[in-house]
């Protein structure tokens, strides 16, 4: 699926397509902004701004995306998890636009979830994290987890392999949670301190993983 | 460096020099003399600039004039006409839910568009959406009630 | 005829209101209008070596520029009104633009006038200033100790005042006192964020010699003299209009540099000017709210009977002292101390202390919250220590219904009260025991529960003038009102106080309507003009009711009793033999013979026909000074669930039992505790101004400061008890403030009770998700 830089936040709400295939990308959606931002704010306008506790970034990560930049002197695609340098950097420059992100089907009967702890003014996220569980006979056959908030960019974590092959228990789960903040250097701020937000970072993840899992089919 | 824009501005055409930096809540209130559309925060957090663009809900402090060029808004002097209040204004009064006032044109706009796409919201879904719109007095208790009983109104 | 006394008719004022047909200062355009924009210090204390305004002088549209040293003979520096005595209070001079030296990031250097907002703001980034950058201290009690960065030259210690309260005998209850408990109590810096930012536009008549200047004020006559100080101008020249005012919540009360600075451009310039805040300059440049540190000690005996408090607190006033400033922690705080308890020995010892911040004045509640939150927070911290239920720490020490009026340890008298039938109900609504019972249930299966109940009373309605003066408040704290009555019979109240969201164009018009069997739509409010209404001292310390409203009511008296004098000149009948029924007054025994309220409005305004000796027209005015304070009262509880894991607070249930005498408008009230709970609760979970130790407001827009949103605030459920108060002819108490005063300790105290098995016993304000979790792990560290 390809989605156009300018689509409204407002307009990926509206698209029923969009939220039959990927309706992780509605469910967050709802979280952006407000009503307001989100009737005039778009998705790719979110993601080139590249905040580092932006809810989309996440999903971004977990669903594999792609994004097409252009400038005067042409085209090129950087896949999502390689656009993102730091906070409110990306790997964009001067003269190029992010023109469109592309989706790749996902994996066949897999869950997706996100869970974040908002910032109580701005309403971004102290922490979240998105997750992505496909199951094939009875285990896990895929998992991808993702974060943002936590530090200078959304970042994807490295260690879901312990839960592939498994069911998903809770133990797993939380020890993947666990691993997924091993040497993260955490954001530390007026809003929440590295401890707490570490804290809530494995909370998400246990959260996220878990609901995934259970909307796989 | 000024140019021309015209808007349909509660259904009059307005055409006005404007800089291209000017922000539509500003030349709203200088330019055309619009000034039920107020300013609370320089951040897109409070929601008081709120018109409607198109028929949606945006804070005019967030949208370039020139980005509003041929398009249609209301502000809330143009909701209502011949003497008469929509029916969130009205609730509003009826339900008391304003105290200085300031929030109520974007609260009311807010609504408006909350109650086009979503005719029988529950409490937890106004609230979700006037999250984007902050009232210091009310405690938005008030407010909740007079959009539940303009939806029963415009049903 | 029903009285509309006591009936929640719909607001007069909102009709304008929902049709975005008001006017706020920022709307009021002139001809000729000019735009300023003040150059704010990016430094919290420095030396100001040089600012150069060349260039801005030179950019297109700019028309004035105007630094410090321009104005430093021109203008007189911001007073400061609240001098409170026997304090050794020291007010240093707070020019209107920094002369050699900055105090606060956001203190003024220099003023830029131009053609338009962009033009004057583009002004700003030509004028280059060379600092001299000094320490900043932005802790009270840190600013207070030897060897801190010091502000003021003659302020040693930067120890603005030092003020005691003191009752009875508080280290002899405390030598003998079996029970004794200490406790640090912060008070956050808050940011009162009316929605509306401050204005000012002044406009400058040099053929009249006269100054009229629009002011978002909720106190015009106030502003009317602090302007006339700062501009050398005498009052009776200066007309001050505060229009459509868009909130307050205290921040409208002191007089600023910015309305000197266009009034002194205007006078200049000869055109008007005008000057409006966006939301970062108003946290940098409007007033701040509490930022107390408190030491609080409590004794008591074995079985729960409070016997003695203790304070040493350290209020923090920010660069200079704002126009209330000195009195908020003091005069309102201090004396509030026994709250509506009979604490017999009480001993309290206040620092006002400057510190390199913006300046601290009064903020909704204004030192009342901060007396009752340390109150009540010691209170539920005896009980846990005694192994006594709150509940019954509380009923035990509430001064008996029958003992008002009742004169505290501080030595205040509190006209009337009834708090254990406000307790009582409130206890009903929520259902303690059964909520008890739950809890414990619920924490058997890992579940955190709990319940804050407070019980309050607060000073307001302020207040006699005797009392101003004597505690150094530098004016009256009457209020008044003109009864006018139009020849067509429609009446109109011209009032001194300055409402700005409460409602009293409503309040009023039923108290006057009331008086002349009017319906409603024939009386009209009119406030906020220096030129048309009478010396008033303003909207605040929820007064407006209670003392201007029983102007109001004093002067339809007054404006009644000619109207009967007129009326038995026409009808040939003495006074004695009159009644008043259905809007007319009528000869006893011959229903026949009567004049109506229109007819009477007629004759006095035409005078064909007048008693003799009496003047023509129908108005009157009147000044109501009260003889007392009013002290409103009632309990609120709050039940939550926290998650331990997270740290997130759910608030159940939130129930509001408030006494504030009679309601003239109930809708209206419910609407002031609604608002007033739920800016508490933001101050108890999520609000903080934050300064890093550079003296930088970190929380310096609404992305960083957590005003509350309607998704994160809950219902609240209300409820009344009705005891009317002896000091004013309307019985009534305030209610403006109460529900911030209360909802405070109530949502503070509900969550360290749910957390008690954790062993938490105190969590500094605000509870956000971060502070409650990181209290549960050090309770569980401790425990270990």
């Amino acid at each position: 699926m390809r989605i156009g830089a300018t689509t409204t936040y407002r307009e990926l709400l509206d698209s029923k397509p969009l939220r039959a295939k990927y309706p992780l990308i509605a469910e967050v959606t709802e979280h952006i902004g407000d009503l307001q931002v989100r009737n005039a704010g778009t998705i790719g306008g979110g993601l080139a701004h590249a905040d580092p506790a932006a809810d989309m970034p996440p999903v971004m990560l977990v669903l594999d995306a792609t994004f097409v930049l252009q400038s005067k002197g042409g085209k090129r695609s950087v896949p999502a998890r390689k656009f993102f340098k730091g906070p409110f950097t990306t790997v964009l420059k001067p003269g190029e636009l992010l023109v469109e992100i592309r989706l790749p089907g996902p994996p066949k009967g897999a869950g997706m979830a996100y869970a974040s702890f908002e910032q109580a003014a701005s309403g971004y996220a102290l922490a979240g994290a998105a997750a992505l569980v496909a199951v094939a006979k009875g285990v896990i056959a895929r998992a991808e987890l993702a974060f943002t908030g936590v530090a200078e960019t959304p970042f994807l974590a490295p260690a879901t392999k312990p839960l592939i092959g498994t069911k998903g228990d809770p133990d797993a789960i939380g020890r993947v949670a666990e691993a997924a903040m091993a040497g993260v250097e955490a954001n530390d701020d007026i809003h929440a301190g590295r401890e707490y937000r570490l804290h809530l970072a494995r909370v998400a993840a246990r959260r996220a993983l878990t609901e995934a899992l259970a909307r796989a089919t | 460096m000024k140019r021309s824009i015209t808007l349909d501005v509660n259904g009059a055409t307005r055409t006005t020099e404007v800089e291209p930096r000017a922000l539509l809540a500003s030349v709203l209130r200088d330019q055309l003399d619009l000034t039920g559309t107020h300013i609370g925060c320089d951040t897109s957090q409070c929601g008081a600039c709120t018109v409607l663009l198109d028929g949606r809900a945006v804070k005019s402090c967030t949208v370039l004039a020139v980005q509003a060029e041929g398009k249609q808004i209301t502000t809330i002097e143009g909701l209502s006409g011949d003497g008469r209040l929509h029916p969130l204004q009205q609730a509003f009064w009826e339900k008391h839910g304003l105290q200085c006032g300031f929030c109520t044109p974007g609260m009311i706009l807010t609504a408006v568009d909350l109650l086009s796409q979503n005719p029988t919201p529950s409490e937890a879904e106004i609230r979700h959406a006037l999250e984007g719109n902050l009232c210091r007095c009310t405690g938005y208790q008030n407010i909740v009630a007079a959009i539940q009983s303009a939806a029963g109104a415009l049903r | 005829m029903a009285t509309l006394f006591g009936s929640g008719i719909k607001r007069r004022e909102d009709p304008r209101l929902v049709t975005g047909r008001a006017t706020y200062t920022d709307d009021v355009k002139l001809p000729g209008l000019l735009y300023a924009a003040i150059l704010r210090s990016t430094y919290a204390h420095a030396k100001l070596k040089q600012v150069d305004v060349a260039k801005a002088k030179q950019a297109a549209g700019v028309v004035a520029v105007y630094t410090g040293a321009d104005l430093r003979d021109k203008v007189n520096a911001v007073p400061c009104a609240w001098n409170v005595p026997n304090c050794d209070l020291k007010v240093p001079p707070h020019p209107v633009l920094a002369v050699d030296k900055v105090r606060y990031v956001g203190d003024g250097i220099a003023l830029v006038v131009a053609e338009s907002r962009a033009a004057a703001r583009d002004a700003l980034d030509l004028i280059e200033v060379d600092y001299d950058p000094l320490d900043a201290v932005v802790d009270p009690e840190r600013a207070a100790q030897k060897g801190a960065p010091q502000l003021h030259a003659d302020v040693p210690n930067n120890v603005a005042f030092t003020w005691k309260v003191t009752g009875g005998d508080a280290d002899k209850a405390f030598a003998e006192a079996p029970v004794k408990l200490e406790q640090r109590i912060l008070q956050p810096r808050l940011l009162p964020t009316a929605m509306e930012p401050r204005a000012a536009c002044a406009s400058y008549n040099p053929g009249t010699g006269q100054l009229t200047c629009w002011i978002t004020s909720q106190n015009p006559h106030i502003h009317r003299f602090l302007l006339s100080v700062m501009t050398k101008l005498p009052e009776h020249r200066i007309r001050v209009i505060a229009p459509e005012v868009g909130g307050g919540f205290g921040s409208k009360i002191p007089g600023y540099a910015d309305e000197a600075l266009v009034s002194f451009a205007s006078l200049d310039l000869g055109r008007p000017v005008k000057w409006t805040e966006d939301r970062s300059e108003n946290y940098k440049v409007t007033i701040h709210g509490r930022d107390h540190v408190e030491h609080v000690e409590l004794c008591g005996t074995k079985d729960g009977k409070i016997t003695g408090l203790r304070t040493r607190v350290y209020a923090g006033l920010g660069g200079y002292a704002s126009t209330a400033a000195p009195g908020i922690p003091t005069i309102l705080h201090g004396l509030m101390y026994s709250g509506p308890y009979a604490i017999p020995n009480i001993a309290g010892t206040v620092y006002g202390v400057y510190t390199t911040t913006t300046p601290v004045d009064a903020y909704r509640g204004a030192g009342r919250p901060e007396a009752t939150f340390l109150l009540e927070r010691m209170i539920d911290l005896y009980a846990r220590k005694i192994g006594m239920d709150p509940v019954e720490v509380r009923r035990k020490n509430l001064i008996p219904n029958d003992k008002f009026p009742y004169t505290v340890a501080t030595g205040i008298t509190y006209d009337s009260g009834n708090y254990q039938g406000a307790l009582d109900k409130a206890l009903q609504m929520i259902d303690y025991k059964k909520f008890r019972a739950e809890q414990a249930k619920a924490r058997k299966d890992g579940r955190y529960l709990g319940i804050g109940v407070t019980t309050y009373c607060e000073i307001c309605g302020l207040g006699p003038s005797q009392v101003a003066g004597a505690v150094g408040f530098g004016g009256g704290l009457y209020d008044s009102a003109i009864v006018r009555v139009y020849p067509t019979g429609v009446v109109r109240a011209y009032i001194g106080a300055k409402p700005h969201g409460q409602g009293e164009e409503t309040t009023f018009a039923q108290i006057v309507a009331d008086e002349f069997g009017l319906p409603v739509e024939n009386v009209e409010v009119v406030a906020g003009d220096t030129e048309a209404t009478p010396q008033g001292w303003g909207t605040y310390g929820s007064r407006t009711t209670a003392v201007c409203g029983s102007a109001v009511k004093v002067a339809a008296q007054r404006v009644k009793a000619k109207a009967k004098q007129i009326a038995a000149h026409l009808l040939e009948a003495n006074e004695a033999d009159l009644d008043w029924k259905d809007g007319k007054f009528v000869v006893k025994g011959s229903p026949d013979k009567s004049k109506s309220f229109g007819e009477l409005a007629l004759m006095a305004n035409v005078a064909w026909n007048m008693p003799p000796g009496v003047e023509p027209g129908l108005e009157a005015t009147a000044f109501f000074d009260p003889t007392n304070f009013v002290f409103p009262f009632g309990t609120h509880i709050c039940t939550v669930e926290v998650d331990a894991e997270t740290g997130e607070v759910k608030i159940l249930r939130y129930i509001a039992v408030d006494d504030c005498g009679p309601q003239i408008n109930p809708m209206i009230v419910e609407g002031q505790v609604h608002g007033g709970v739920i800016q508490g609760l933001g101050e108890a979970l999520q609000e903080r101004a934050v300064y890093d130790e550079d003296g930088q407001l970190l929380t310096g827009t609404l992305m960083d400061y957590a005003v509350p949103k309607a998704s994160q605030m809950p219902k609240i459920e209300t409820a009344h008890t009705v005891t009317p108060s002896p000091v004013n002819p309307l019985g009534v108490k305030g209610v403006g403030e109460t529900g911030t005063i209360a909802s405070v300790p109530t949502l503070v105290n509900a969550v360290c009770d749910a957390l008690a098995p954790l062993g938490v016993t105190h969590i500094d304000k605000p509870l956000t998700p971060a502070r409650v979790w990181t209290a549960i792990q050090q309770a569980k560290g401790g425990a270990r």
